[in-house]
């Protein structure tokens, strides 16, 4: 852990005038503007009518000030900016961060489409959703497959990323860092054993990447029911609607579990989200509900 | 910018090897979670329970959606999601009483959990601070038998506060220091005896 802290830290030295340089001037003198940032300068089209708090240069352009409250924004530099400042973003912007694009663009037009929604009414496969992450379609929906077969557009630890977040829940990532190789510890190998009889067994396959890597599609199935075959190991999971999505019911244990990490949650200024228990689970290869999901890789003495 | 391209393929090589031998060195995060800590946790047991209340292992260990991608801050986080502490375990096993709630049925060692003023010859000394706040003591008190198992004894032969034969032997030290045997016993317990012979 120390190597990589001194590694990291002379990278960061050896590369830090490069960051600092457009971080310690203000965009006007820089020009420069910061990652995933939207252009500026840019003519609106006639269609597109943002709200009048969302001002906009003559001729219809897009400034600074556009999106921003804070005064002289352009002018002040970047690290003098107050990013928590409640006018940083116009009309609560990072709230939620796609409802404030969403003041100048069309919300529907730029939806994604569910592409795990894969059936038709009459089950027959939404061939343009499997083109997503596969390249080529799989026509023997009942025979098992390897990973390897599955023709992905990207690597198998990578073509959810595609779309989702690394950190789409709580623990996901000590999940996905996980390598259950077969020189590893004693639990490790416990844990490809589990899985392995889980698949003889009882039919259920969770499968793992290069070196036994923990994947997303591990415990997830982005297939809904139906489209592999039941009897193909792959395509066994929780019975569930993919439509609905799962969903998750208030519980009262959220206020038990709301005053167990105040104290630790107020010292690191965070929040946790409260405790839902779940109500409907989809695209998982057993349930999250009672627990099977978890057992089916971690067992424990007592 | 040739060097500090040739610098960082290097030391992203050795940051990856560090991180091999990191990875050989420590325990895996789920192997920490088996350390036992200062509180018993037995996973099976709670597996059961859980599973007829309709919980599971997300009640402690939470897998709630997040929109935090700083890694380094998730984790933080999730070090307090994954750790259920007192709150959640006494809501069971102290507050409602629906689990079994003797202390040393998950805190092994009692030294760790007891009050810095229990720990010189307590026993001997309660009297002042149990009287001044009784609901003080019954936050880890819960039964009164841990009361009146002393204080309304009658027992006293080989039940381990006196040396046993000391019914025989008593009636010195009680003239004596009476106001001492006061300390637990009320005065029923010496007339129950005495006033009938």
């Amino acid at each position: 852990m120390k190597i990589r802290f001194f590694l990291l830290l002379i990278c960061s030295l050896a590369f830090a005038d490069e960051h600092t340089d457009w971080q310690t001037q203000s965009y006007k003198q820089s020009k420069h503007l910061p990652d995933l940032h939207h252009a500026v300068d840019v003519k609106l089209s006639d269609e597109m009518q943002p709200p009048a708090e969302f001002v906009l240069k003559e001729g219809r352009k897009i400034t600074c000030e556009t999106c921003h409250g804070l005064e002289k924004i352009a002018e002040t530099a970047y690290d003098k900016i107050d990013k928590n400042a409640p006018d940083f973003l116009r009309k609560d912007g990072y709230k939620k961060l796609e409802i404030f694009c969403a003041n100048c663009h069309a919300k529907k037009a730029h939806e994604r489409p569910n592409i795990h929604l894969m059936l038709n009414d009459d089950g027959t496969l939404k061939k343009a959703n499997c083109l997503f992450c596969h390249s080529e379609i799989n026509e023997q929906r009942d025979k098992k497959r390897n990973l390897a077969d599955a023709k992905l557009r990207l690597p198998v630890e990578k073509v959810c990323l595609a779309c989702h977040l690394k950190t789409p829940h709580f623990n996901a990532v000590e999940h996905t860092d996980t390598k259950l190789a077969a020189d590893s510890k004693s639990s490790a190998r416990n844990m490809k054993e589990h899985l392995k009889t889980l698949e003889t067994e009882k039919g259920i396959r969770m499968p793992l990447g290069e070196n036994g890597a923990v994947l997303c599609v591990t415990c997830h199935s982005p297939h809904p029911e139906g489209v592999l075959a039941s009897k193909n190991p792959t395509g066994r999971q929780v019975p569930g609607d993919a439509k609905k999505g799962v969903e998750y019911e208030k519980h009262s244990w959220s206020e038990v579990i709301e005053a167990d990490k105040r104290d630790r949650l107020e010292k690191l200024a965070a929040t946790l989200p409260p405790y839902q228990r779940i109500k409907n689970e989809v695209l998982l290869r057993l349930p999250a509900k009672d627990g099977a999901l978890c057992l089916s890789c971690h067992e424990f003495e007592n | 910018m040739i060097f500090r391209a040739v610098l960082l393929i290097i030391l992203v090589v050795l940051s990856n090897l560090a991180f091999a031998v990191d990875a050989k060195t420590d325990n895996a995060w789920w192997e920490k979670r088996n350390q036992k800590s200062d509180v018993y946790y037995p996973h099976n047991a709670h597996l059961e329970v859980m599973k007829e209340e309709g919980d599971s292992c997300l009640l402690c260990h939470s897998y709630a959606k997040t929109a935090n991608v700083d890694i380094k801050k998730l984790k933080n986080l999730t070090v307090i999601a994954n750790e259920p502490l007192k709150a959640v375990c006494h809501a069971c096993h102290v507050d409602e009483q629906r689990a079994p709630w003797r202390c040393d049925v998950c805190h092994t060692d009692k030294e760790r959990i007891q009050p810095p003023d229990h720990r010189f010859d307590y026993k001997n000394h309660h009297n002042e601070a149990a009287r001044g706040n009784e609901k003080n003591c019954q936050t880890c008190h819960l039964d009164v038998n841990f009361c009146t198992d002393c204080h309304l004894r009658r027992d006293t032969s080989g039940a381990g506060y006196h040396p046993l034969g000391y019914r025989t032997l008593h009636g010195l030290e009680a003239r004596f220091d009476s106001a001492r045997c006061g300390r637990c016993h009320n005065e029923n317990y010496c007339s129950d005896c005495h006033a009938t012979r």
